[in-house]
């Protein structure tokens, strides 16, 4: 090392330590006379002192790695081919994408998510929200249309795309006067609004998600994205760590708070967006650019009057974000001709509406966007604002802030105590006028309810334990929403907003796989909501949205009622909604969704039908369903959604020809649906649900096969199922059919390693009742293949399944287990059988074998008649009982 | 299951040893497999973020170590060995896609630096990254440990006590090191841009 960079380091070290004078002679001191050292020495002393936090954290940041997959241009997501980067952002990337089976023109924007969000939980929320998203359709919102993974796993949403530029950008280009941008926000206002009344919240308003096309229409895009891609309330801190998801300056105080976005969050971020198109910079003044330091703004100081903040733009070099001399643009671009007069036209009603709506307490904004927009309309109509300013009093209160409460997940039996919180405050205003108060506590109660179905709910429900909490919620939310459907009847849009929230609550009690299992209670919801949109779709029938949500609403009842066993009310609402449909399809055949609605309906009705035992109405349900999907025009019936439907259609057609015998005719309908699952798979090998589906059709092709006895098709379609997915179920079927192929010898090592994939499932949670069945199922076909290759273990597994049976304890209403047991039995009865047949046998051991296989027989019988007493069988296994039967009389005939 | 680590790719224990008594070919068979864990393990903790995890190159590290080793044969010279080797991975991997990035957006070309970036929230800016990885090589010409203490600590992770490990020297000196080597590379970057 030189001589001369050895000093220059010592001399470094040494002085570091020091400051100022005492420094500054050291410095000069060690340098001896080297003029050029000591100006070197001196430079780094100073660059050290201004260094800061340079390097003092380490290089590795969250989106440095994140972004090493890329370069996605030209291939393939999904069935969409992307085309080129549009741009790039917080949560990954959004790509120009067209449909790779170029069957639509349509381009569409893809969003792809990048790594690091989680993708499984997104995917878990995305299929949650997706119904209720794609559900939008207003003229100002960009469609949600598809969603799915990459190979790798990253999530997408797959959006309508929009020409067009943010709203801010727009404005400005276009020089759009005050009353010009006003009009424009209503249009936003009016999407956010019915984004609201299905209890969808934005979450992420900004000008980057609203594009005005060139025609003049703004569009919003990505709504509830930010909901599906970031559960939970720590929104600013993973500001921090790098995934920005929200965009401070035009985030709400709760959200940089980490607290729960709400409807009132997005009356706040809309109340941003407006300010800024009015005075052309951000409501707060940040010390600096930092995350931390707008956030800082947000939560702690007031936003300045926007009629000042003209003012205050005209000189500020130190403005935020692209915006320096802004004042004369403003003046310019809304042709307000000098900054009076824009200060004027500024100061009063849009002062007070734009502080209405950034106030920093939820509660004390606008109670909806209807009324923010309310007031920006009276505005422009010259009528008087409902909107007051702050008094003096609470302006000079507020800064002594309140304690925060996080909402840490643990906490959060604490949620539950939220109403009676809210109740409480209600009293408390009792002393107001009545007019004020009740539109008050309508506002609250509405935006509690909301609130607890949404986002409390929401936030709690993966969590263990949150049972207890999210019936309670459930119940709070119920009783709000009883106390406003008696209050307030006539509004539509209110009306509508409850049948939602009614729905919304049915869905958790038990609509949704993933609800509380109170189908109960899910009827007794569902039913309200189903009043409500009885009673609007009577004062308007016209309105195909009534119509719509009256057949959503009825399916989701229908369903809910088939669980429960109800089939004839589920009948009643699958016609119901068929009876509002049809009309709605005949009225635009070129709406997919909405055949698609129909399709679901006519499909609900054939599998009611054939359950109730009425199999011609099933078919004919079915047979309509097929002309309903496969009278489209090709490019239509390309789409994969559709050709999965139709598959789905055979499939059920299938189950009532088999039904009525005609075994033929579902080998046909079965083997079409094969077809069609197939084309799919092999055309989307990267979805990996068409390959799951078309395993599940070769399955059931399989076993018409085999009920046809035609042991080796169906063995072909088991080993291809085998070969893709080597399960213990595919390990079961194999061997199930070998043995029937009178080939016990190569049907015992596949029975053996079904038997040890579930052995090892059921031990691994030993209450699953399936994992159980499965293991008698496997050994009960295992004694089978043993007994008939007279193998000497057949009696030992034999007995030990007959013991796992008689330890496992069922409900005698538990229909499925109890029936599977049935045909357990039955199996080793046979099984029995076939041991007493054997010619070697010993004439005692033989009648042994046949008095077992008599038992076996007679507690099938049992089984069947029992459920058959209870009507707890379908009509499809009556036949099971009438063979079980003549097997124990056969067997009482051979003793 | 799924996620798990896959067993320890067999040999890398053998090879560090290898490496540790002279072996330089050794170095060469085991540095893609140390990349590519490191590769995987950055996916994989980034999959986690959200969980209150921040991405830190000690845990990474550290964890490529536990992953890729066989801990019974290595010993403690063998890990501060392989810290030392990681964080130099940590940076390639960083520059390589920093670089990759600018050229994509930029059309080819670093761009002058501006240190003002250097606090931005969101990650850090990768003109920055090159920039510094100018400096660092500069700085390792004139003085190969400092170079070697701004890689480990800037890149690797690793605290003042492992990089006095891995550096043999004690824990003072890599501090001044350190403060010396910041200073230096900051006065470049910045004074690079105002000066000359």
């Amino acid at each position: 090392m030189a001589e001369r960079w050895q000093r220059l380091t010592q001399i470094f070290d040494a002085a570091v330590v020091l400051a100022g004078e005492e420094r500054c002679a050291l410095v000069g001191r060690l340098s001896a006379g080297d003029a050029e050292l000591q100006a070197e020495v001196e430079r780094l002393l100073a660059a050290h002192d201004r260094a800061g936090s340079f390097m003092a954290s380490p290089a590795i940041s969250g989106e440095a790695l994140a972004e090493i997959e890329d370069a996605w241009t030209g291939k393939l997501i999904g069935s969409y081919r992307v085309v080129r980067e549009l741009g790039r952002g917080g949560m990954g990337a959004v790509y120009l994408a067209e449909r790779a089976d170029g069957q639509y023109e349509q381009r569409l924007a893809l969003k792809l998510i990048k790594r690091g969000m989680d993708s499984e939980q997104v995917l878990a929320r995305f299929r949650a929200e997706r119904q209720i998203l794609a559900s939008l359709d207003h003229p100002n919102i960009a469609r949600l249309l598809d969603g799915g993974t990459t190979p790798d796993g990253l999530p997408y949403f797959v959006m309508e795309h929009i020409e067009g530029r943010p709203i801010d950008e727009y404005a400005d280009a276009h020089r759009l006067s005050v009353s010009a941008r006003l009009e424009l926000i209503l249009q936003v206002c009016a999407a956010v609004s019915y984004a609201h009344q299905h209890l969808v919240v934005h979450r992420d308003i900004k000008p980057l998600n609203i594009l005005v096309t060139g025609g003049g229409v703004p569009k919003l895009l990505d709504f509830g994205i930010a909901k599906v891609l970031h559960e939970g309330g720590d929104e600013l801190t993973s500001t921090v760590t790098g995934f920005r998801l929200l965009t401070p300056e035009y985030a709400s105080p709760e959200q940089v708070d980490g607290r729960h976005a709400t409807t009132a969050s997005d009356v706040y971020s809309l109340g941003v967006v407006l300010y800024e198109l009015l005075t052309g910079r951000s409501p707060y003044r940040p010390k600096g650019g930092a995350i931390q330091d707008i956030a800082t703004a947000v939560s702690t100081t007031e936003p300045d009057r926007p009629s000042t903040a003209v003012d205050h733009a005209a000189g500020a070099s130190n403005a935020p974000r692209r915006r320096a001399g802004v004042a004369a643009d403003r003046v310019a671009a809304t042709g307000s001709g000098s900054v009076e007069k824009l200060r004027r036209r500024l100061r009063g009603d849009l002062d007070t509406i734009l502080l209405t709506a950034l106030r920093k307490e939820p509660q004390r904004r606008y109670a909806s966007v209807e009324q923010f927009a309310g007031d920006i309309r009276r505005h422009l109509d010259g009528l008087p604002v409902t909107a007051r300013p702050d008094t003096f009093r609470y302006r000079a209160g507020k800064f002594t802030r309140r304690n925060r409460v996080p909402l840490a997940a643990g906490a959060l039996v604490a949620l539950a105590l939220v109403a009676g919180t809210v109740a409480t405050a209600w009293q408390a205003r009792e002393a107001r006028a009545a007019q004020v108060r009740a539109e008050r506590r309508f506002a609250d109660v509405r935006r509690l309810a909301n609130a607890l179905l949404f986002d409390y709910h929401d936030a709690i429900k993966d969590l263990r334990g949150a049972t207890p909490v999210r019936e309670r919620l459930v119940r709070d939310a119920l009783s709000y929403l009883d106390g406003l459907a008696t209050e307030q009847a006539g509004d539509p849009a209110l009306q509508r907003e409850l049948a939602s929230a009614y729905r919304r609550v049915g869905d958790v009690q038990g609509g949704d796989p993933k609800g509380l299992g109170d189908s109960e209670g899910a009827v007794a919801s569902y039913t309200k909501a189903l009043g409500i949109l009885e009673a609007l779709y009577r004062a308007d029938s016209t309105d195909t949205r009534n119509r719509r949500e009256l057949a959503g609403l009825a399916m989701a009842l229908g369903t809910v009622v088939w669980e429960r066993g109800d089939l004839s009310t589920g009948l009643a609402h699958g016609r119901r909604a068929r009876d509002m449909l049809e009309p709605l399809v005949a009225a635009s055949p070129g709406d997919t969704d909405q055949r698609l609605q129909l399709h679901a309906a006519y499909d609900l009705l054939g599998q009611l039908s054939l359950e109730a035992g009425q199999i011609a109405e099933a078919m004919e349900f079915h047979r309509l369903d097929l002309k309903l999907l496969e009278s489209r025009p090709a490019a239509e019936r390309a789409q994969p959604r559709l050709r999965h439907a139709i598959s789905v259609v055979y499939g059920h057609l299938a189950d009532a020809q088999a039904e009525a015998d005609d075994q033929p005719g579902a080998l046909e309908s079965r083997r079409r649906s094969l077809e069609l699952r197939e084309a799919l798979a092999a055309e989307f090998p990267e979805n990996a649900e068409y390959e799951r589906i078309a395993q599940a059709a070769r399955y059931y092709l399989a076993s018409v096969l085999g009920r046809m006895k035609r042991w080796d098709e169906a063995l072909d379609l088991y080993r291809k199922n085998l070969a893709e997915d080597p399960s213990a179920f595919n390990e079961f079927r194999t061997g199930e059919a070998l043995r029937h192929l009178g080939r016990p010898a190569e049907a015992v090592p596949h029975l053996r390693r079904a038997l040890e994939l579930h052995t090892a499932a059921f031990r691994a949670d030993s209450g699953n009742l399936f994992d159980r069945l499965a293991v008698a199922g496997d050994q009960a076909e295992l004694c089978s293949a043993l007994a008939a290759l007279a193998r000497p273990d057949a009696r030992e597994t034999c007995a030990r399944t007959v013991a796992f049976i008689e330890a496992t304890a069922v409900e005698p209403t538990h229909a499925f287990p109890r029936a599977f047991f049935g045909g357990v039995w039955f199996a080793l009865g046979e099984a029995y059988d076939t041991l007493a047949a054997r010619a070697s046998v010993r004439p005692a051991e033989r009648r042994t074998h046949r008095l077992a296989a008599r038992d076996m027989y007679r507690r099938s019988v049992e089984i069947w008649t029992d459920l058959t007493a209870r009507k707890l069988v379908s009509p499809t296994d009556t036949f099971r009982l009438g063979a079980a039967a003549r097997a124990a009389e056969r067997a009482e005939a051979a003793l | 299951m799924a996620d798990q680590p896959q067993s320890a790719p067999d040999g890398v224990t053998q090879l560090l040893i290898a490496w540790s008594n002279g072996d330089k070919a050794a170095l060469d068979r085991m540095l893609p497999l140390v990349y590519e864990e490191l590769r995987r393990l950055a996916a994989h903790y980034l999959s986690r973020e959200r969980e209150g995890h921040t991405l830190q190159p000690t845990a990474l590290v550290h964890e490529a170590y536990l992953r890729l080793t066989d801990q019974r044969k290595a010993d403690w010279k063998n890990r501060a060995q392989f810290l030392g080797l990681a964080a130099g991975m940590m940076r390639r991997i960083l520059l390589n896609h920093a670089r990759d990035r600018v050229a994509k957006k930029r059309g080819g070309g670093a761009e002058q630096v501006s240190l003002s970036l250097v606090e931005s929230p969101s990650g850090r800016p990768d003109v920055e990254l090159i920039a510094l990885e100018d400096g660092l090589e500069r700085l390792a010409a004139l003085d190969p440990r400092k170079g070697r203490v701004v890689e480990l600590k800037f890149f690797g992770g690793l605290t003042t006590e492992e990089i006095a490990e891995v550096l043999e020297v004690s824990a003072a000196t890599v501090e001044r090191d350190w403060t010396f080597a910041r200073a230096w590379l900051y006065e470049m970057i910045e004074g690079g841009e105002a000066g000359q």
